[in-house]
């Protein structure tokens, strides 16, 4: 039986067109070899894959449905334009078949890229081994560098020196210091370690009041900056100190039990 | 007082390794006997004691044994720096290749290695070691005394050599399939039969 379509009467019979705009495909009916059912379900099976359109003559349908547009008298336009639409998009799909496919190339095989020498890789087992023996080395406990004796810690003679004994001794050598107006937001001249090291050689063996001991003019604040370096010395067991007659004296110590900054650095 | 003696009290208030040169100048004995006497101490103490003396970084140095740390970890509660494997990659090509510049080391590795050598270089695994005299003058990296005591080495010709560990390895993992081999076989030979 060759292939024809069969236009079936019009569903629309004149009404108006639906709010959407769209029609339904119209009910054409196509009859072949390989497909039989409605230009729409044709339609729709084209569209999704799902059936061979080159076992589909296209020529007998387009050709039998133009002798019924000619020869019918009641026509509907609108969809006389869908079933022409939908004849044309098959007849493209169908005309892209057609056309010869163009040979394509196959993929160059690239050889996979040999990795560069020399490579992390000759170095994997011995980064195993490494890494065991840094685990190893963890459980491993040495003596600490912080271990020794920590200086601010060692015990200090203090005699017979009380803290009031102290404090009139500063203000013995605070009531000599000339006060001068100290610029605002001043620094100290020099650290306290350097200070240390001043008053450290100011001191002599047999002991000294500290009016004997600072004899250069000072100001106040200069006054407590020496005060507070010798009683770091006392500290630190380079100076000893003793009560005499209502004063401190202060002297080097003679078995000077840490070092000095400088010291250490000569050490070093 | 005797060398043994002697090299012990040394070595106890010492916090970093002490070669036998420096044993031998601080204890006035000859090197001979402090050397013997590091061998007795160290064969004492390996006897029995919670200490035991190992030979680092070109020195010796007094040391907990392995079994006890577990303990003093709960009490020093250390912070354990395990190292990436980036770094360690970097810190391998380093020691084997040393001295080595920044660009053969991102030459072999194929990424930037600028973090990992900073990151090293702060830990005090790697040091600067020179100039290069080529176009540009690199920098050029080696190892450190800490890498050997990090890693539980008295010198760089301990390192594992390279070609050497997969031959070491072979015999064995050879023998474990011929030996899976045979186990088959007979089996095989079972069933047939």
């Amino acid at each position: 039986m060759p292939p024809r379509a069969i236009q079936a009467p019009s569903r629309t019979d004149g009404a108006a067109i639906p709010a959407l705009g769209v029609l339904p495909a119209a009910p054409i009916h196509v009859s072949s070899e390989a497909f039989e059912g409605s230009l729409a379900s044709l339609f729709a099976l084209v569209r999704d894959h799902r059936i061979d359109l080159m076992g589909v003559p296209l020529f007998p349908i387009c050709e039998a449905y133009f002798e019924y547009l000619i020869t019918a008298t009641e026509s509907d336009l609108d969809e006389a334009a869908v079933a022409l639409s939908a004849l044309s998009y098959l007849l493209e799909r169908k005309a892209w078949l057609l056309l010869p496919a163009p040979e394509v190339d196959p993929e160059p095989f690239e050889e996979p890229a040999e990795l560069p020498e020399p490579s992390v890789i000759e170095f994997r087992a011995a980064i195993d081994v490494l890494g065991q023996w840094h685990d190893e080395r963890a459980d491993l406990y040495f003596r600490s560098r912080d271990a020794g004796p920590n200086l601010f810690e060692l015990p200090y003679e203090l005699a017979d020196v009380s803290g009031a004994d102290l404090a009139r001794a500063l203000d013995r050598v605070l009531q000599r210091a000339k006060p001068t107006a100290m610029p605002v937001l001043a620094r100290a001249r020099r650290s306290l370690a350097e200070q240390m090291e001043l008053v450290f050689g100011s001191l002599k063996t047999e002991f000294q009041s500290l009016t004997e001991i600072i004899q250069a003019d000072l100001t106040r604040s200069e006054c407590v900056y020496w005060f507070l370096a010798i009683l770091e010395l006392v500290r630190l067991g380079r100076s000893r100190m003793k009560s005499a007659d209502g004063d401190v004296l202060f002297a080097r110590s003679i078995h000077p039990q840490a070092k000095l900054w400088s010291e250490e650095a000569i050490s070093a | 007082m005797t060398p043994v003696d002697a090299v012990f009290a040394l070595l106890f208030v010492a916090d970093v390794p002490v070669t036998a040169a420096e044993l031998s100048a601080s204890s006035g004995f000859d090197r001979p006997p402090v050397e013997e006497a590091l061998r007795d101490l160290q064969a004492r103490l390996d006897k029995d004691g919670p200490i035991h003396l190992i030979q680092l970084a070109g020195g010796y140095q007094l040391a907990t044994k392995p079994e006890y740390a577990q303990m003093i970890s709960r009490l020093l509660l250390p912070q354990r720096q395990r190292l990436s494997r980036s770094l360690m990659e970097v810190l391998a090509i380093v020691a084997y290749r040393q001295p080595v510049t920044l660009s053969e080391i991102e030459a072999v590795r194929g990424v930037d290695c600028g973090y990992g050598i900073r990151a090293l270089l702060e830990r005090r695994l790697v040091k600067e070691a020179g100039r290069r005299a080529t176009p540009g003058r690199p920098i050029e990296y080696g190892t450190t005394e800490e890498f050997l005591h990090q890693f539980k080495m008295n010198a760089l010709n301990e390192l594992p050599a390279l070609t050497e560990l997969p031959l070491a390895l072979a015999p064995s993992e050879a023998d474990q399939l011929e030996q899976s081999a045979t186990v088959l076989e007979s089996r095989y030979n079972q069933d047939t039969a």
